[in-house]
């Protein structure tokens, strides 16, 4: 939302899906789904989760509807939802993955299955795909809560206060995990600026 | 976490005043890793870009037809009191009827035929000359016994 007249036609729509209107909800839609779609891959990392928690965003957030107080704009309200639908959806792949192996349970997430045991020495060249890959091994390694700060930060350009909003943290919380998350990753992808 | 984490932070966006900025900009470790961020964070957001969304209008038809489900079941409300109110009077009416008929004394229900006054399996007579036949009238609630080829019953078998 940009102008005044964009916030006008959405205050527009906002109420007349308040009313009930599910055209005018379509249209809300529309004008913020690319956005939640991708902010939830960003902490879930998978394309078809992605597109069920942005409806069921969506839905929520239709539900949601008389509890709305116009406190953020609609789409951090949208925001909001979307980070904790994420999250927990994280939260509960973290306690189901396990495999048995030998009769012991094995704990194993989706980064572990990705990441090198260990990083090329430098000069030892990268690919795009190899380059991608253990990008995403190392940003999958990231908390989900990590995740979505890097991603509403790096990504969406959002400021810390849109994301403490965005997220239901406070302004410390977010710069902390900005700080980590940021560690984190250079810490595991410290050879690739070598390599560079 | 600590100011100076939240100040480095602020710092390596761009985002710390100068007068606070001025420590860090004089510590080589943070110049390092500020350095390093910078490079990292181009490779990190070019890689790590998400796919695009190939069918946006999916999201639209799902959330819709969702919506469009939950309120079917709050449209009939009115016929869903009244199917229950229905369902719950005919239960009453039927566990009313079981409970009377188990309780129901035996005087008020409809006699059965061992309470008749007397009932005879079997009628023969001795002489060949002598038939005898019995049938019971249910509206009269007795047995008839009907000899024929004999001569009055001697009184002394009126009594058996």
């Amino acid at each position: 939302m940009g102008d005044d007249s964009s916030e006008a036609a959405e205050a527009g729509l906002l109420r007349r899906s308040r009313d009930g209107d599910t055209v005018a909800f379509g249209e809300l839609i529309t004008l913020h789904r690319e956005k939640i779609y991708m902010q939830i891959y960003m902490i879930v990392r998978n394309e078809e989760d992605a597109m069920d928690l942005s409806q069921e965003t969506f839905l929520r957030a239709w539900k949601s509807l008389p509890k709305f107080d116009g406190k953020f704009s609609l789409l951090t309200w949208l925001r909001r939802i979307a980070t904790n639908a994420a999250i927990d959806l994280c939260r509960t792949r973290q306690r189901r993955p396990q495999v048995e192996i030998d009769g012991g349970p094995i704990h194993a997430d989706a980064a572990s299955r990705t990441t090198p045991t260990a990083f090329e020495r430098p000069g030892d060249g990268i690919d795009r795909a190899d380059l991608k890959a253990r990008l995403e091994a190392a940003f999958d390694m990231l908390s989900p809560e990590h995740r979505a700060a890097i991603s509403l930060k790096e990504f969406d350009g959002l400021s810390y206060q849109e994301i403490a909003k965005a997220t239901d943290s406070s302004l410390g919380t977010v710069m902390s995990r900005l700080h980590y998350a940021r560690k984190k990753l250079q810490s595991l992808l410290a050879d690739l600026r070598n390599d560079r | 976490m600590t100011d100076k984490t939240h100040d480095f932070t602020q710092w390596l966006d761009g985002k710390l005043p100068p007068a606070q900025a001025a420590r860090f900009e004089a510590d080589p470790e943070a110049l390092a890793e500020r350095e390093a961020w910078n490079q990292l964070r181009p490779t990190l957001v070019a890689g790590l870009a998400p796919p695009p969304l190939l069918h946006p209008d999916f999201i639209n038809t799902k959330v819709l037809e969702a919506i469009e489900r939950d309120r079917k079941p709050s449209r009939p409300a009115g016929n869903s009191l009244l199917r229950r109110l229905v369902f719950a009077g005919l239960a009453s009416i039927s566990t009313a009827a079981v409970i009377t008929l188990i309780f129901l004394p035996d005087s008020f229900r409809r006699p059965s035929e061992s309470e008749f006054i007397s009932q005879v399996i079997s009628a023969r007579a001795g002489n060949p000359k002598v038939s005898v036949s019995s049938f019971h009238t249910q509206d009269d609630r007795g047995v008839v016994i009907w000899i024929e080829g004999t001569k009055p019953i001697p009184a002394s078998e009126l009594v058996r």
